[in-house]
């Protein structure tokens, strides 16, 4: 019964992606650039041009284009790089690394730091400013300008971090704190919402009856309910997460997946754009999935509802 | 009762690690008074229970009567507050305890059963571990010794598969069994005073009969003293010893629960009554009495809280708050003939 539900859901996700690519087919279709010019240079002449789009297989009708790059998907065949004739498996392979670590570190910094926001206010007997004047403040700076900010303040007026990009752990730092820094306002919103929730509720006056600590009150009957719910938001936070990676990247010159697909976008390299694309929709879609199973396992209601 | 639960019983006479044998404690309440911010839900009251003795407290929704048992189980949520008086269970003021004084009296001294045990268990953890939890949290005992301890309490409770029940989750059980489940967790330190508030209430009339007496069966054998809340005058008649009525957040009648029932004084508890024989025991179809109006919400009436509603009103009790009088059957009423104090 679990397995099949499991099966369900993995053809459901294996089709989502499916959308995603034709509709990004559409919308590269859309835009109104010619790759092959681009390929060519400004100073080819139109004969190139046109010889350039028939290599790139561009003169084919759009429906037939889309029908032959799905199969080469079906089988792990994701085309080349106009620019650079490069399979774009292998660009994205060496690239997917650095942006997994750079999430990872994102996702760790946005979970520490909102959810001990959110605890700290949770646990007061009063909501405090403090956290709504962060909140306020973190939530209406757009991803690029924070990263700037944070790229002026600790690379130039006090230079203690590398501006210039590139992998290591110092590099790491201020995208990573860019990208957790702008998340945590929501963690900390839902991580203090739901103890607001939890700790009127009379098992944790139970708990209190039993003669526990506080402590032994928190840990073993407040945060395996609250904890949930942050678990389910992390896991679909990613596709936000992918979206400001593009811009993080970009900003602190972090070899990835996004600093990839921000100079296909400007060469119109469709190929390589396009397994970008993929490879985030599969990210989201596989994220979701890890987090529905992770909240079988943690939360018996769940299981109960789901079998 | 169930089959089993005597024969397990025999077993089962050490209970917990600490206070093995100990006795129940005789509860005073003096004066204690109840307030949520500027509401207050219970004023000025008095009564003991001796030790070992069952008192029923009696009353409508919103009579005061949770608050009271919550302030003395030290559970009342951080709005309510006690506003005056003290409870002592033996010779601890429960209302003045603090920190970790009070940390150790909640569940040793005074334990607490739920009216709604599904909310009152935590919905992720197993039936057993709640129940152990008290003992590898507070003895340190190991995993399996806990997980022992809780089963024993789960067999002792009436369960008959308590190895099964206890690796349950809540939701997996009946209300029934889980209401089994908090009495198991409140008796397991053996508490010197046990406050039940509704526990039978959102159980089904042959469950709660089973409940009852599993609690009295429980107190008798520990000599634990009880306090049950209830607004229901059959189950008192089935448990209590003694009997207080509450209304509008007073205590108004307090005196042994056949007292209570053969001569009641208070009007109000006369109309309880009244309404209980003939809802329950009068012939079919013939008029069932009700009490006119209804209780007082939020705003408490001044002078005595019942005169709104009472056949018998008079002028001064608009005005005047009656204190409780009499010995041994002691009225708030005005118009109450009573033998005078000692």
């Amino acid at each position: 019964m679990l397995a099949r539900k499991i099966a369900v859901r993995v053809g459901l996700a294996a089709l989502t992606v499916l959308a995603v690519i034709a509709g990004t087919f559409v919308l590269e279709f859309v835009i109104p650039a010619n790759p092959a010019r681009v390929v060519a240079g400004p100073k080819a002449s139109s004969q190139v041009v046109a010889e350039v789009a028939r290599n790139l297989g561009l003169n084919r009708p759009e429906w037939q284009q889309l029908l032959s790059y799905i199969g080469g998907v079906l089988h792990g065949d994701l085309g080349y790089s106009y620019v650079s004739q490069t399979s774009v498996t292998s660009l994205l392979a060496g690239r997917l690394p650095a942006t997994a670590l750079l999430m990872a570190a994102g996702i760790v910094v946005e979970l520490a730091v909102g959810g001990a926001l959110g605890l700290w206010d949770g646990l007061r007997p009063k909501r405090s400013w403090v956290l709504a004047s962060v909140n306020i403040g973190l939530l209406s700076v757009p991803t690029f300008t924070f990263g700037f900010l944070l790229l002026l303040l600790f690379g130039y007026v006090w230079p203690v971090l590398p501006v210039s990009g590139g992998l290591g752990a110092a590099q790491l730092v201020l995208p990573a704190l860019t990208l957790g820094l702008l998340g945590a306002p929501y963690y900390a919103i839902v991580v203090r919402d739901q103890l607001r929730e939890v700790l009127p509720a009379p098992f944790v006056r139970t708990a209190l009856a039993k003669g526990l600590t506080r402590r032994q009150i928190l840990h073993g009957h407040v945060l395996r309910v609250v904890v949930p719910p942050v678990l389910t938001m992390a896991g679909m936070d990613v596709a936000l997460f992918l979206s400001g990676v593009v811009f993080v990247e970009d900003i602190f010159a972090w070899p990835g997946i996004g600093q990839l697909q921000v100079q296909a976008f400007s060469n119109v390299d469709r190929p390589v754009l396009m397994g970008t694309v993929i490879v985030a929709a599969t990210a989201v879609v596989v994220m979701n999935l890890v987090v529905d199973l992770l909240r079988l396992v943690v939360d018996p209601r769940v299981r109960a509802e789901s079998l | 009762m169930t089959a089993n639960s005597g024969s397990v019983s025999a077993g089962a006479a050490s209970t917990g690690p600490a206070r093995t044998g100990s006795e129940g404690q005789p509860l005073v309440v003096d004066r204690l008074s109840v307030a949520y911010g500027e509401f207050r839900a219970v004023t000025d009251a008095s009564f003991e229970v001796g030790t070992g003795r069952v008192l029923g407290l009696v009353g409508e929704s919103g009579s005061g009567k949770s608050s009271l048992a919550l302030a003395i189980a030290r559970l009342l949520p951080p709005e309510g507050r006690v506003a005056s008086g003290t409870a002592r269970v033996g010779d601890v003021d429960v209302t003045a305890l603090a920190g970790e004084a009070l940390r150790l009296a909640r569940s040793e001294l005074v334990a607490y059963i739920p009216q709604d045990a599904s909310a009152a268990l935590n919905p992720v953890h197993r039936a057993g571990r709640q129940i152990a939890e008290v003992f590898r949290l507070r003895y340190q005992l190991d995993d399996a010794a806990a997980q022992a301890q809780a089963v024993r309490l789960l067999a002792r409770v009436g369960i008959r598969r308590p190895e099964d029940t206890a690796r349950r989750y809540p939701h997996e059980l009946s209300g029934g069994m889980r209401q089994r489940v908090m009495i198991a967790m409140a008796i397991a330190l053996r508490p010197a005073l046990l406050v039940a508030d509704e526990p039978t209430t959102a159980l089904d009339v042959t469950v709660q009969a089973e409940i009852i007496s599993l609690v009295r069966e429980l107190q008798e054998e520990h000599r634990t003293t009880l306090l049950w809340i209830t607004h229901d005058m059959g189950v008192v008649a089935e448990i209590a010893d003694d009997v207080a009525v509450m209304y509008g957040g007073r205590i108004v009648e307090h005196a042994p629960a056949r007292a209570v029932f053969s001569a009641p004084l208070h009007p109000y508890t006369k109309a309880l009554l009244s309404s209980f024989t003939t809802g329950r025991l009068a012939r079919p179809k013939a008029p069932f009495e009700t009490i006119e109006g209804a209780p007082p919400v939020g705003q408490i009436p001044p002078g005595c809280p019942f005169h709104p509603r009472c056949p018998l009103v008079t002028d001064r009790c608009r005005t005047e708050v009656p204190l409780p009088r009499g010995s041994g059957h002691r009225v708030a009423c005005h118009l109450a003939e009573v033998t005078p104090d000692g």
